[in-house]
């Protein structure tokens, strides 16, 4: 005699049991003391779980949820910039002083055909009288201070 | 063109592409069910309520990665499980007051006779007092009536340790209630 399984008279009692399983087991159950004790005592278990009903008190999540989701998401809609953006704003930035730099450079070298550092140089120290022929008309002047060894390496 | 209530898949999609009104409607949908699973496990309304409310923020968190193809009441109920056994570990960890016994059932239900009100109140202890693993099959096996194959897709136990779970589960059940069963059978005969 094939006796079900303990899950399969679970399953009967529960009446899920596939049609034909569920016709062989009626059957067996019928004709066998120890699965009739099991299955009968599987279905009042069965049962007596329906009686504990549970109706959820009548609310509305709704609200609650929403104003969680609207906290979590809040934040990034404050002004509080985004990683990309914020790059995007230093590259710019960046470039745009770098442009600026090189227009008012070539303005000034333009306007005073010298370097201009090289010109505020010579001007702070007070050199200009001395005169030369390089740019920052310091190696003419300088040539009587020089040592004749080191005339050798500046060439 | 009313073509009728969309599909939880359809609203799923929907909440992706940051409709909210998608994810009320999935609120009204499921707050009742996902509540009475919820108490089901923890046994109080408070904290059904308080799960209840962090299953729909995590759901509206992961809509991006739900998949169509998948049934969201499993992807659903995975959740609220999850979420209810962290707070029967949290709680069971926390010293119980007096005052903070389960919660009876609310105060707008039907009044039931005395005898059923016992009788559910014992089934209630009884699978309360099954060990965690062996609750949450039976409660969603019972209560929720999902297939053994459900069951291990939503806790990701594998089938044969759900049937596992099942048979040992009933089968304190059983013995949990085996006398108020005689009583019934006696009553009836």
């Amino acid at each position: 005699m094939n006796h079900p399984t303990e899950l399969e008279l679970i399953e009967w009692a529960a009446g899920r049991l596939e049609p034909e399983r569920a016709r062989a087991v009626h059957a067996h159950v019928a004709v066998c003391e120890a699965c009739a004790r099991t299955a009968a005592a599987q279905r009042d278990t069965w049962d007596a779980l329906g009686n504990w009903t549970v109706t959820p008190p009548a609310c509305d999540l709704w609200p609650a949820v929403e104003a969680q989701l609207e906290g979590i998401s809040a934040p990034a809609r404050a002004g509080r910039p985004s990683w990309p953006r914020t790059v995007f704003r230093a590259a710019a930035s960046i470039l745009l002083a770098a442009a600026v730099g090189h227009v008012v450079g070539r303005w000034v070298r333009s306007r005073v055909g010298k370097p201009a550092v090289a010109v505020a140089f010579v001007e702070s120290l007070h050199l200009e009288s001395l005169g030369g022929e390089s740019a920052v008309g310091l190696s003419t002047a300088l040539q009587t201070l020089v040592p004749d060894d080191l005339k050798e390496d500046a060439r | 063109m009313d073509t009728g209530p969309k599909s939880d898949a359809e609203l799923m999609t929907a909440v992706a592409g940051g409709r909210m009104a998608a994810m009320g409607e999935l609120v009204h949908r499921h707050q009742a069910s996902v509540m009475a699973v919820a108490y089901r496990f923890v046994d109080r309304w408070d904290l059904a309520e308080d799960v209840a409310q962090d299953v729909f923020v995590r759901i509206h968190r992961a809509a991006a990665d739900y998949r169509p193809e998948a049934k969201f009441t499993t992807w659903l109920y995975r959740i609220v499980v999850n979420l209810c056994l962290d707070v029967k570990r949290r709680e069971s960890r926390r010293p119980v007051s007096m005052g903070e016994m389960p919660a009876d059932p609310p105060a707008d239900a039907p009044p039931d006779p005395i005898e059923a009100r016992e009788t559910a109140g014992r089934v209630r202890q009884a699978v309360g007092d099954l060990p965690d693993r062996q609750r949450t099959a039976v409660v969603l096996h019972r209560y929720d009536g999902l297939s053994h194959r459900e069951i291990a897709e939503v806790t990701g136990w594998s089938e044969s340790a759900v049937e596992s779970l099942l048979v040992r589960g009933y089968a304190g059940l059983r013995d949990a209630l085996a006398d108020m069963n005689e009583i019934d059978r006696r009553e009836t005969a």
